[in-house]
Parts: C-alpha cells; sequence; structure tokens
C-alpha cells in the first residue's frame, strides 16, 4: 500500500465470478482492506478494486473487477467478462448448489475471456469446516479435469486469500515470459508500463540496448 | 486510504482539489439550512484567500485528510456549475449513450455501414463471404419485392374494389417482416444509425416528384403500347444487371457517380418526347437511387416510408374512384389517372428496386438506351393496355430476382453456396414456385435466419478478435469524434478508463454511474416483468451506499435529487428501471466534462490505440512467421523474441510522445509519428542482420576458403553450419597430426639407417628401439 500510483510495472485485469451469496465482495474487500466485511451488501452489477503486489521482482497493480452473483444480474455482467487477463471463480464448500453451479460459470468465462486467460478456482468459506458440504478432493479433482488451478480461502480469516491472488497473477506473469500470453493485444487484459514521462525516458533506453544486444 | 491521499498529492490537477476543498464550513452549514446564495459567497472569498499564498494551501491541506469531504465538495461544486447547462445538453447527449460503437452486435455490424466493409472482409479471409453476402441480398430482395407487390397491387385497385382487402393484407406483411428481422431496441438503433440519411431522403424525394410530374405534363391521353417482344428483351436485361448488382452490393456508392450522365439523358429524350410511361418509370427511380450510396440503408428508411404513403394512396385512389364512377368516364380518361398512381407511387417508393434500376443505367449505357426509346416510338400505335403490361413486369422481376439468388446461393450446383439442408432448400423452393404463380417475399427469411446463426455461431466471436475488427476500432477512435459512450460500453476500452479514474481519484463517482447503469439494464430486460420487492432492494442497496445521510461512500448530491430517488425507490409497485436517471445522468455529465477529456489526452489512451495499431501490425508479421517456422524453432523463437523488444520500445516511444502533446490535432499527427518511428525502428534491424552476415562470411574466409560459397545464401543457417565446421576441424587436426607422426618415424629411420650402416651384428639391437 506504500507503493506511488506509478510505481508500477503492469497491470492486470481481474473479475471475481460465481454464484450469489459465496463470499465474492468479501474475498475482494478481504485482500484490497485486509479486513473481513460482516455485513456485506448484494453487489449491483459490477464493483471494483484494486491493489499493487510483487511477482517476481516486479510491481503488479490488480485492477480487480468483482460482479453481482444473481441470476437477473448475469446478462449485464457477461459484458464485463472480456479483456480479463485471469478469471475468480468461487463456490462456498457449505453449499452444494454453488458448487455445481461452476461447470456453468466456467462455459460462460471460456466463451467471453481470451483462451489464455487464467482461471482459478477457489472454495470459500474454509473456517466453516462442521458445515462442509463439498470435499477438497472433489473439487481438486474439478479443477484437474479443466485445467483450473485450486485453493479453499477464507475471506473471513484470511486464510489463502493472498496466495490465490497472488497465484493467478504469478501464473499470468509466467505467460507473459513464456510469450503465450501476447502483451501488445489490447484485449490481453494486461497493461504494460502506462508510466509517467520521466519513467518512460529510462525505459526507452533499455530497450534500445538490449536491441543492440540482438 | 493512504494509496488514496498520496494520489491526490500527485494528480496533475492538485490546485484545483485543494480550491475545491475550501469550500468544505459553507456547504456543512447549506445543510443545517443556510441559503445557497450565502454559501455561494462563502465559497467565493475562500477561493479568493486560496490564491493569496502557499502558505493557505498548505493550510487548507488539512481539511483534505478525509476522503468524505473531499468527495462531497467535489460534487457539489461540479453540480452546481453543471445544472446551469439546462437540459438541452441532456437531450443532445441521450441518443448516444446506449451503446458504443467499438462493439457491436451482429445485426449492428450488418447494418452499419461503416462496420460491414470490415465484416465482409473478415468473412472473405475465411472463405465464407457467401454468407454476408447472401444475407445482403436476401435482404434487398425482401424489400424491392414488397416494393413491386404493392405497386402491382395500387394499379389492380383501378379494377376491382376487392383489391383493396389484398392490399391490406399485403401492407401488414412487411410490418410483421420488419419485425422479425430484429429486435426492438436494434430497429432503435437502426432508426438512429439512418437519422441522417432520412433527412436527406425526404428531400430527395422532391426532385424526383418534380421531374415525374414535368413528364406526366407531356403525356397525350391516347392509350400507349409495347411490342410483344419488348418485355422479354428487357427482362433478360434485367437479370444480367440483377446478377452484377448482386455482385458488388458494397460499392453502390461509384455506381451513384458513375450515373449522372444517363440521368441528364433521361431528362432530355423524356421532355422531348411523347412516349410511353416505361422511361420516365425508370429515370424518377434512376435519380432516388442516385442519391444514396448505401442500397441497404435506403431500403431500410424505404419500407416504413413506403407504408405511409401506401396509405395516401389507398385514400386518394378511393376518392378518384368514387368521382370515375360519378361521371361515368370511359376508358381512355380512367387510364390517365392509373399511369399517374403508378409513377407516383414508383417515384415515392424509396427501394432496392431503385437500386437495381439504377445498376441497368450504369450497364445499358446512353446509346443503348436511347435506341430503347426510339423502338417504344415507333410501337406506339399498340393497342396493348400499359398498365398491364408493367405489372406484369413486375411480377416477372421479381422471379427473376428470386431465381438468380437461389441458383447463386441456394441450389446443389450453386457456385456461392451457403450449404443449406434439403428440408430449408425444399422450403424454399416451394415459396418460390407456389401454385398461384407468384413468389412469396418472404421465401428467404427462414435460409437468412440460418445464415445469421451460422454467422454468429462460427464467425462472429473470431471477427471481434480478428485484425478486421481492430482496423474498425482504430478508425472509429481515431475519427476525431470519440464519444463517451464509445469508451463506457466497450469492455476492453473501459478497462483502460478506469485505470485513468483512478488516478484521478475519481473511482467512486464512475462505480456508482457503473451500478446505476447495471441496475437500469437488468430491470429493463426484464420487460416489465420483475419483482417490485426485489428490485426495491436492489435500490436500497445503491441509496444506503451513495445517498443516505450515512452513505459509505456519499457523493455530495443535494437534498433535491436525494428526495426525488427517495420517492422513485418507495413507489408503489416498486422502482422503475429509471429509478436512478437523474443522478446517474448528472454523473455521467461530470465525467464527460471534467475526466474525458482529460482522459483523450492522456497516456492510457494513446497506449490503448497502440496497442491496437500493434496488433494489426503484428498480423501484417504474421506470414514471416510461418516462413520461419519451416526453417527452425529456435531460430522462430529468436526471431518472436526480437520483434516483441521492438514493440516494447514501440509503446515505451509512444507514451513518451503521447506526453508531450496537449493539443488533439497534435495528438492526431503524432499517430502518424508513431507510424515513422516504426519505420525508423525497422532499419536497425536490417543493419544488424546484414553486420552480422557480413562477420560470418569474413571468418570463413580466413579459416577455409574452400566453405565460402556454401554459406553466404542462407544467414539462418550460419550458426549450425560453423558448428559443424568446428567439428570438421577437430578431425582434420587429427589426422595432420598422424601425418606428421608418420613422416617423423621416417625421418628417424634414415637417420638410424645411416649412423648404424658401418656396424652389421649391431642392426637386431637398433630395430628393438625404433619400435618403442
Amino acid at each position: 500500500m506504500a507503493a506511488g500510483p506509478y510505481n508500477y510495472s503492469y497491470i492486470f485485469k481481474y473479475i471475481i465470478i460465481g454464484d450469489m451469496g459465496v463470499g465474492k465482495s468479501c474475498l475482494l474487500h478481504q485482500f484490497t482492506e485486509k479486513k473481513f466485511m460482516a455485513d456485506c451488501p448484494h453487489t449491483i452489477g459490477v464493483e471494483f478494486g484494486t491493489r499493487i503486489i510483487e511477482v517476481a521482482g516486479q510491481k503488479i497493480k490488480l485492477q480487480i473487477w468483482d460482479t453481482a452473483g444473481q441470476e437477473r444480474f448475469r446478462a449485464v455482467t457477461r459484458s464485463y467478462y472480456r479483456g480479463a487477463a485471469g478469471a475468480l471463480m468461487v463456490y462456498d464448500i457449505t453449499r452444494r448448489s454453488t458448487y455445481n453451479h461452476l461447470s456453468s460459470w466456467l462455459t460462460d468465462a471460456r466463451n467471453l475471456t481470451n483462451p489464455n486467460t487464467v482461471i482459478f478456482l477457489i472454495g470459500n468459506k474454509s473456517d466453516l469446516e462442521g458445515q462442509r458440504d463439498v470435499t477438497y478432493e472433489e473439487a481438486k479433482q474439478f479443477a484437474e479435469e479443466n485445467g483450473l488451478m485450486f485453493l479453499e480461502c477464507s475471506a473471513k480469516t484470511g486464510e489463502n486469500v493472498e496466495d490465490a491472488f497472488l497465484d493467478t497473477a504469478k501464473k499470468i506473469y509466467q505467460n507473459i515470459q513464456d510469450g503465450s500470453l501476447d502483451l501488445n493485444a489490447a484485449e490481453s487484459g494486461v497493461q504494460h508500463k502506462p508510466s509517467a514521462p520521466r519513467n518512460a525516458l529510462n525505459t526507452d533506453q533499455a530497450p534500445s540496448k538490449e536491441g543492440c544486444g540482438c | 486510504m493512504p494509496l488514496f491521499k498520496r494520489k491526490s498529492g500527485n494528480v496533475s490537477n492538485s490546485w484545483f482539489h485543494f480550491a475545491k476543498a475550501k469550500p468544505l464550513p459553507p456547504d456543512r452549514r447549506s445543510w443545517a439550512g443556510d441559503t445557497p446564495s450565502l454559501s455561494n459567497g462563502k465559497a467565493s472569498a475562500n477561493g479568493s484567500t486560496t490564491r493569496n499564498g502557499r502558505c493557505n494551501e498548505e493550510a487548507g491541506f488539512s481539511p483534505d485528510r478525509s476522503n468524505r469531504p473531499q468527495s462531497l465538495l467535489l460534487n457539489s461544486e461540479l453540480i452546481k456549475e453543471l445544472a446551469d447547462s439546462g437540459v438541452s445538453n441532456s437531450q443532445i447527449e441521450s441518443p448516444m449513450r446506449t451503446s458504443s460503437r467499438l462493439s457491436k452486435t451482429l445485426l449492428e455490424i450488418l447494418h452499419d455501414k461503416e462496420a460491414l466493409p470490415s465484416f465482409i472482409s473478415f468473412m472473405e479471409s475465411q472463405n465464407a463471404g457467401q454468407y454476408v453476402r447472401f444475407w445482403l441480398d436476401a435482404k434487398s430482395f425482401q424489400t424491392a419485392a414488397w416494393t413491386r407487390i404493392r405497386t402491382h397491387s395500387l394499379n389492380a385497385l383501378a379494377k376491382s374494389s376487392l383489391t383493396e382487402v389484398s392490399l391490406a393484407g399485403s401492407t401488414s406483411s412487411p410490418s410483421r417482416s420488419l419485425s422479425s428481422s430484429s429486435s426492438p431496441a436494434e430497429v432503435f438503433t437502426e432508426a438512429e444509425t439512418t437519422l441522417a440519411p432520412a433527412t436527406s431522403n425526404a428531400t430527395s424525394i422532391l426532385s424526383p416528384s418534380f421531374l415525374s410530374s414535368s413528364a406526366m405534363t407531356d403525356k397525350t391521353p391516347a392509350g400507349e403500347t409495347n411490342p410483344t417482344c419488348r418485355p422479354l428483351a428487357s427482362d433478360t436485361c434485367n437479370r444480367l444487371h440483377d446478377n452484377q448488382c448482386q455482385v458488388n452490393p458494397p460499392s453502390s456508392l461509384p455506381s451513384a457517380f458513375s450515373s449522372t450522365p444517363p440521368l441528364t439523358t433521361t431528362t432530355t429524350a423524356t421532355s422531348l418526347s411523347s412516349t410511353s410511361s416505361s422511361p420516365s418509370y425508370s429515370s424518377p427511380c434512376a435519380a432516388d437511387s442516385r442519391l444514396f450510396p448505401s442500397a441497404d440503408m435506403v431500403e431500410e428508411q424505404g419500407l416504413p416510408g413506403s407504408l405511409t404513403s401506401d396509405k395516401d394512396r389507398t385514400l386518394i385512389n378511393s376518392s378518384n374512384k368514387h368521382t370515375d364512377s360519378d361521371k361515368s368516364s370511359h376508358l381512355g380518361a380512367s387510364q390517365l389517372p392509373d399511369t399517374q398512381l403508378s409513377n407516383s407511387s414508383v417515384v415515392n417508393d424509396a427501394s432496392g428496386a431503385t437500386a437495381k434500376d439504377n445498376c441497368q443505367d450504369v450497364k445499358l449505357g446512353q446509346i443503348t438506351k436511347d435506341d430503347g426509346k426510339k423502338e417504344e416510338c415507333t410501337d406506339n400505335s399498340s393497342s396493348d393496355r400499359q398498365v398491364n403490361k408493367l405489372g406484369t413486369k413486375l411480377l416477372s422481376s421479381i422471379e427473376k430476382d428470386a431465381v438468380s439468388i437461389y441458383v447463386k446461393y441456394i441450389s446443389l450446383d450453386a457456385t456461392h453456396s451457403i450449404k443449406i439442408n434439403d428440408a430449408l432448400r425444399n422450403e424454399t423452393t416451394s415459396k418460390i414456385c407456389q401454385e398461384v404463380g407468384k413468389v412469396d417475399p418472404e421465401c428467404f427469411v427462414a435460409c437468412q435466419d440460418y445464415v445469421l446463426e451460422v454467422m454468429k455461431r462460427d464467425y462472429y466471436t473470431d471477427f471481434l478478435h480478428s485484425v478486421y475488427h481492430c482496423k474498425h476500432q482504430i478508425d472509429v477512435l481515431t475519427s476525431g469524434k470519440v464519444y463517451l459512450a464509445d469508451i463506457l460500453h466497450n469492455d476492453t476500452a473501459i478497462f483502460y478508463f478506469m485505470e485513468f479514474m483512478e488516478q484521478e481519484g475519481a473511482v467512486p463517482l464512475f462505480q456508482f454511474w457503473m451500478a446505476a447503469e447495471n441496475f437500469q439494464q437488468h430491470l429493463s430486460l426484464a420487460m416489465g416483468c420483475y419483482d417490485g420487492l426485489q428490485a426495491q432492494e436492489d435500490a436500497m442497496v445503491l441509496y444506503d451506499k451513495y445517498f443516505s445521510l450515512q452513505a459509505t461512500e456519499p457523493l455530495g448530491f443535494d437534498d433535491t435529487i436525494r428526495l426525488e430517488v427517495e420517492s422513485n425507490i418507495c413507489r408503489e409497485g416498486g422502482p422503475l428501471p429509471d429509478c436512478f436517471a437523474k443522478p446517474k445522468n448528472l454523473v455521467l455529465r461530470v465525467i464527460e466534462k471534467i475526466h474525458f477529456p482529460s482522459f483523450l489526452q492522456g497516456d492510457l489512451y494513446y497506449k490503448y490505440l497502440s496497442e491496437l495499431i500493434n496488433t494489426v501490425q503484428l498480423a501484417h508479421d504474421l506470414p514471416q512467421k510461418v516462413r520461419r517456422r519451416l526453417g527452425s524453432d529456435a531460430s522462430s523463437e529468436h526471431s518472436i523474441g526480437s520483434q516483441s523488444t521492438g514493440t516494447e520500445s514501440i509503446s515505451s516511444r509512444n507514451t513518451l510522445l503521447a506526453a508531450d502533446t496537449s493539443h488533439f490535432k497534435k495528438a492526431f499527427n503524432k499517430i502518424d509519428v508513431d507510424m515513422r518511428i516504426d519505420t525508423i525502428l525497422l532499419n536497425p534491424d536490417a543493419l544488424w542482420k546484414r553486420n552480422n552476415t557480413g562477420k560470418m562470411s569474413f571468418g570463413r574466409i580466413n579459416n577455409l576458403g574452400q566453405f565460402v560459397s556454401e554459406y553466404d545464401p542462407e544467414p539462418e543457417h550460419d550458426k549450425k553450419k560453423g558448428s559443424m565446421f568446428f567439428r570438421k576441424r577437430k578431425d582434420r587436426e587429427k589426422e595432420q597430426e598422424d601425418m606428421a607422426v608418420q613422416i617423423a618415424e621416417m625421418i628417424i629411420k634414415d637417420v638410424t639407417a645411416i649412423t648404424q650402416g658401418s656396424s652389421v651384428p649391431s642392426n637386431p639391437c637398433s630395430a628393438p628401439e625404433q619400435t618403442t
């Protein structure tokens, strides 16, 4: 939080999707404010949060779009899917119906985002072990079958929340390094070095040197 | 929130924020009941105080520590300023507010003259151009067929009152077909899109009418006829030119320009002679189409207009008929009114038929048309009724059009097959070959729906990710007229705009707008069948967050708006979709006037543009990548990496240049500069390659002259052959060593033989030593 507004190298766009009541907004609040919001009103359409993290020595700003989970908002929130570099798909481990609907959310995510979008499966409310309705192994298998990353988190205690967002960013950053994510495509969900003039001057020379090296 | 505080300090218009922060006390008092004039006066005084020096500014910083007061004050001041601009501003904005030109639905693309060329190019690059062309041809056919059927029906009205019933039936069908082709929202969008052309349409209709009136004045009441063979020749020409029209629907603009001379000729010919009405039939129609570059757009406008025109014609005709019956007029007298009705109707129909007639004029040329008129003069004495011939001609031309479209796209051996199944083909065939002998104007509707579904399922998504769509977006964004709606309703652009708003510290403002927009949209989508109580709960969430006196993110709306919102929420039966319309539009205007201009001149906007441009350029480089992949994976990856480095430096330089620009015109020039930068950057790569090639070649000459010629033609293989050469070198060194050893042995033998030649007994002793 101490970082200045221009002190980052990349901006990644995230979307958070999943049924209503699974804790999407609480996850966002826990990640951006580091505290739990007990009486969270339901989201109308979409809400927005940001935070700057560090991956492999690079400052990365996450632009997180938290969507409404109600079915009646689904047609409206779909318009925010395109251009997301990462998608966090959330279900509630104490409610099996939210897990059963993941296939539908996954289909939406796959159809409306880029092929290179990193999709992370999150089982929220891991602190309510006594009311567990979906086993870790079952969800883990679903994640592996569909090529998703997976973690169980608790927005209440903060367990694994940080890791979920960070691991997604690491995966995206790795895709950038591999070249599988085209950094210059307008719909990649990634902005690169949107820096102030001073920074531009500094970065302008480095690429030239690299060019000479080639 | 510490992050927010620091941003406030860094934002370029920080002084502006400080100035706005000053009026804090007056606004608080206004809550207690102070008069607005009093608070305004105090605000002004505080503003002037701020300018006196830094010490005041520093003192003013203290109130900024709280996020809440700053947000309130900022918006209070802006709202007061903008309230004076009045409603007219809102009305001007409203047509552009509901959609973005950067992201259109498939139907919107098909009806947009600017986006359609990109889509056609894309479809042809996928070898699927026949789908979109069929859809356009079928749409033109449907509109033209309805128009011609109405014309024919008007003629029949003169004979029997029963025909009026069928006319009423046929007029209702176009409305139905129009509704079925697009949803109400899209119809509204089309209406907006074609608003300006509609105005031109109204103006242009007057000219053809005038021409028609002049032509009719010259006519004699005598009956006019055509030879039997004439219709056949005419139909043949129609069919030929219809095909030519269909091949190039998008290129009607050049046709319009090139058809100017025939208009003059036709007018002259008409005024000089009292020929039959056929020439006057075609010339006004041609005049119509010459004024419209896009036949599709004209057709969209022509259909509803024609409906109105139909009603007028029906009334007029009824009146005429009544007059005729009273006067017991003879055959000759009744024929003239029929002719006038027929031509007047044709003149007022801006339809696909006019587009085809226009093409006929272009293709026939001046000489042919003159010859045609002479023939008609010669055969003027024929006794056939002109009206019947005209009607027959219209119906047969519909049939010709339908058959040509069928043969081209639908039949089993079609040249541009759209690959429909047998059931659909049979259905279409039965509609074209009806028992009555007339072609159903909607015979292609089912095929159109099929083609639309195919395009939506297989090609639309790819189009949105294609270079062609990127080019279209770049055209829109660099047209000099970018609207806020273009950014807000495009999910990629909004990504950059949101980042900009956060840098400006205005996220709550924009977040409220999004929430209100989503609230309105999802209720509108429900078409009035939503749960009032649930909608009220949704509305209360927004109210508690932004409007309530205990709001978690107050924006500073005044009491008037808050009370209005409260009454909207508590409305019996639940809130309406426009519950937050007033505050939402107010916020939109604030964003549009304060933040949007800065965004268009900021780094992020040009970052967005440069990425779109880079996407297009990378696609241009794609063919080269394919060749490199044939070589080797290693070199291919290396090349891609090199390009990536280049594009990054391009982005950096773009950012640098963007920061230096303040005017939009300069910004536009800067885009050209970006192109030049690309050109400049390409040169170093070329030089680099040449240098490497030279060095490698030189190295080969120094070591082994005989291998130089093998390496020059293929620079990419230099590395591999270099390594092979290194291995060969090792082998040869070994060979040389062996030879040296052998030579040494020979020398030793000779010397030994000479030295020990004198002593015979010692020879056996020397041999073992040499061996050792």
